[in-house]
Formats: C-alpha cells, sequence, structure tokens
C-alpha cells in the first residue's frame, strides 16, 4: 500500500459516471453518483462564490469525524474529467501523502 | 431475428475470438470471449473523437488511450446492443482490432453499464423529446445567473438550430452518451428550448427506431430480451470457424458469463494505469472482469426490466417554477376615481 491509512479507492469518469475501478472494504461503485454529485455541486457552488464566476477545481479535501475524502479530476481527451477518490482513515491516514501521491500517479496520466 | 446483444453473449459463452461485422450497425471484435473493441455506425469513431478534439492516438498516454478505448466502446456498445440484425453476421476468426489489446470487456458488463446509462438518462430527464431534434438554448436564461460547465458551454455555443444531439457529438468530438446526457440534463435547469407539443392529444412515445439516420438519435433499449430466436439465423462464418463456435445463443441474456476472471486488461506497464490506483490501496480492478461476477447476481434482473415510460413520469419540479406575468396591485390612492372621492368627502368636511 503506498497510500497509508487508504481505505478505499474509486476511479469514475465524471460526465458518463462509468467505474473504471474500485477497491476497499465499502461498496464505492454503488456511492459513484453520490460522489460524482457532490463533485459538480461544488464546482458549481465555488464558481457561483469566486470573484471570477469560475473554478478549476485540482483537489477537493473533505475531512469528516471519522476520516479524510480525497478527490482528484483528471482531465481526458474527451468526456472526463476521469475523477480519482481516496478515502482515508482519520488515525492514520496522512492527508499530505495521500495528496502527493495521487498527483504523482495522476500527473503521469495526462500528455 | 436474434438482438446483437444476445449473439454477443453466445460469442462470449464460446469464448469467440475473431471479429463479426454486423451490417448497417457496426463491427464487435472479441479475444476469448471477451469484447476487445466495438464499432457503431450510430457513433462517433476513436479517431473522429480525437481529431475533433486537436488530438491524435499516437500523442496519448497510456491511461488516455484507455479512458478513450472504454468511452468509444460504451458508447458504440449503446447502440449496437439493442439492435436487431439487420442481416446474417459475418464472422472472422481471429481478426483484431488495432486498439483491441488496450482493454477487455465482459459481455455481461457492458450490457449492465449500458442499463445503469439508460436508466441515468431516464432519471436526468425523463423525456426523449430533445433527443433526435437541433439542440435550442432558451431565449431567455432560467434564472438571472446560471451556471454552465464546460461540455454545457460547448453545447451552448455550437447549437445552430440545425444539430440534434448526435450531431453535436460528432462536431465536439464527444461521445454520444455524454453529449446526450448533458442536453437532459440542461433541459431540466431550463437552459433549452423543448419542442412545441403537438396539438391534440400527445401521441404515445415512439418506439425506438431502427434506421440509422434516427440511431444515434436515442440511446436504445439495451434490456431487451429476445424471443423465438432462431439459432441459425444468427450467424453466417467466414472462414475457418465452426459454426459450432456461434450457436448456444439464445435465452443466455440473464445467464452472464462470468467464468473469465483474472485482470489482464491492465498489465503494469510502464505508465500509470487507472486501475493501479485501486492496486495501491490493495483493491481489485472493477471494470470489466470483476464487475461481471456482480452481473451474474444483478445483471439479471437490470436487464430484463422493460423500458423506462418516458414522458410520463413527473418533470423534475420545474414546470411550475414561472408563474402568469407579473401585475402590480394597483394603490387605490392612485386612481383618479378614488382620488377625486376623498377629495369631494374632505371638502364637505370643512
Amino acid at each position: 500500500m503506498d497510500i497509508p491509512g487508504a481505505l478505499d479507492a474509486l476511479v469514475v469518469d465524471h460526465l458518463s459516471g462509468t467505474v473504471f475501478a474500485a477497491s476497499g472494504a465499502a461498496d464505492l461503485e454503488g456511492s459513484a453518483p453520490a460522489l460524482r454529485e457532490s463533485l459538480r455541486a461544488t464546482m458549481d457552488a465555488l464558481a457561483q462564490s469566486s470573484p471570477t464566476g469560475a473554478a478549476r477545481v485540482e483537489d477537493l479535501i473533505v475531512v469528516t469525524d471519522v476520516g479524510y475524502h480525497l478527490m482528484r479530476p483528471v482531465e481526458m481527451p474527451f468526456a472526463g474529467p476521469l475523477v480519482f477518490y481516496v478515502r482515508l482513515d482519520l488515525a492514520q491516514g496522512d492527508l499530505t501523502r495521500a495528496r502527493d501521491s495521487l498527483r504523482e500517479i495522476t500527473g503521469r496520466m495526462s500528455g | 431475428m436474434a438482438a446483437i446483444q444476445t449473439l454477443l453473449t453466445g460469442l462470449a459463452r464460446e469464448r469467440a475470438s475473431g471479429s463479426i461485422s454486423l451490417a448497417g450497425t457496426g463491427k464487435a471484435y472479441l479475444d476469448g470471449g471477451r469484447v476487445t473493441f466495438l464499432e457503431s455506425d450510430g457513433t462517433p469513431s476513436l479517431e473522429d473523437m480525437l481529431t475533433a478534439r486537436g488530438r491524435t492516438i499516437d500523442g496519448l498516454t497510456r491511461a488516455e488511450l484507455q479512458f478513450c478505448v472504454v468511452g468509444t466502446v460504451l458508447d458504440a456498445a449503446g447502440f449496437l446492443l439493442s439492435a436487431e440484425l439487420s442481416a446474417r453476421p459475418r464472422f472472422r476468426p481471429g481478426e483484431r482490432h488495432p486498439y483491441g489489446e488496450v482493454w477487455a470487456f465482459e459481455v455481461a458488463w457492458l450490457i449492465r453499464e449500458c442499463a445503469r446509462r439508460r436508466s441515468e438518462l431516464a432519471q436526468t430527464w425523463p423525456s426523449t423529446e430533445l433527443d433526435g431534434v437541433p439542440v435550442t438554448p432558451a431565449h431567455r436564461p432560467p434564472g438571472q445567473r446560471v451556471t454552465v460547465g464546460e461540455l454545457e458551454w460547448e453545447i451552448l455555443i455550437h447549437a445552430d438550430g440545425v444539430a440534434t444531439p448526435a450531431d453535436l457529438a460528432v462536431r465536439l468530438g464527444q461521445p454520444v452518451y455524454t453529449v446526450l446526457l448533458t442536453v437532459r440534463r440542461m433541459a431540466a435547469l431550463g437552459l433549452l428550448t423543448r419542442p412545441e407539443p403537438a396539438s391534440g392529444p400527445q401521441p404515445p412515445p415512439e418506439e425506438p427506431h431502427r434506421s440509422k439516420k434516427t440511431a444515434a438519435s436515442r440511446m436504445p433499449d439495451v434490456a431487451e430480451t429476445v424471443d423465438g430466436a432462431d439459432v441459425s439465423d444468427v450467424a453466417e462464418v467466414v472462414g475457418e470457424a465452426d459454426i459450432s463456435d456461434v450457436v448456444e445463443m439464445v435465452d443466455v441474456v440473464e445467464v452472464a458469463d462470468a467464468s473469465a476472471a483474472g485482470a489482464t486488461a491492465l498489465a503494469g506497464l510502464g505508465e500509470e494505469a487507472p486501475a493501479d490506483l485501486a492496486s495501491r490501496t490493495g483493491g481489485r480492478e472493477t471494470a470489466p472482469s470483476e464487475a461481471a461476477a456482480r452481473a451474474d447476481a444483478g445483471g439479471a434482473a437490470t436487464a430484463g426490466r422493460g423500458r423506462p415510460p418516458y414522458g410520463e413520469l413527473p418533470r423534475r419540479g420545474r414546470s411550475a417554477r414561472r408563474e402568469g406575468p407579473h401585475v402590480p396591485r394597483a394603490n387605490p390612492m392612485r386612481d383618479p376615481e378614488v382620488l377625486a372621492a376623498v377629495k369631494q368627502g374632505l371638502e364637505r368636511l370643512r
């Protein structure tokens, strides 16, 4: 395990909803629609609240009482973005390392 | 004749390797019973989409190529799987697609994913009324301020009053499904003009057309079951393959072939692949091989579900938004007759 404290991971196409990969304890495939919707709602809200009226999300990080949720949209040649989602344990997870790790993986994906 | 979905399920069960040409519809490639590529006459090709977006296949990373192949194949599957065979298919054993090595799909997973896409379309906007007509932006936005996404923006600025969602998909280099879903979402938000309702009683929803022209304008029903298909009708084998390679394909829709387990699609190559992330967290690849196993249990129920009653479901609470024209309530003290009466009354009091 390269990402310490990682509980689940999911790769989903934001526009089409197709799940490319899923792992971990929870039924992440079933939660893919909700994750897409939360990313969409966040992007819309940020666009409306930002001074420029536009938003380009690099990472979406949510800290709950039990864990970290890390979401990273990556642009693809068409459709997309491809969204990488990792859920981390609050005690064992290292948000900074997870974020670096995710950035490193996705950095090798987009041309 | 049988549906193509039934044919492919039979080929999967036989672990067929080769290509099968589906006249007037498209072409499928299989390797060991798994689909390696699909081409549909109703959806843009991988090359066309990349060209429209100013990219070339050579310029893609491995992960991007995987993403594009999956997107292209699923888009084609949405139209191919439910289509009826219009002529005898031609099977060429051993023929491979140039990008057939990129990803392998279990037929059961394709069927399940197409069913999920259909239900997402219906949930987003339960009407097919905009699927085949020119995309027309609303004359006025639904509110004083609206937020649009990237693809919504592209659709709005390329909508010329002629192009249908399928035309826009070709023009924008996007899968038809993606454009169709976005158009439906925009309709739900009130960003698009809906076609004038026909006068008189509304005709019942049309059955999906099979013709090439309209095929691209709607997501067909992937959940059709096949009745009375004659096995000998289904395939004509070209070359050396035995006819038994493609028989036994009737009534197989509810039997998902999950026997081919294991993830071959994402062999660890130099570059990072989407599923590598999953493996880093001790996980497994879901699409497509793992998913097929689940389709064994859940896919049959999904596949047997009928076409959602488009047009009969309630709209998503948007219809009541607009009230009638605003008529300001008259101020009685501005009415000349009232004013005159008040003046008279005051003068009497003096």
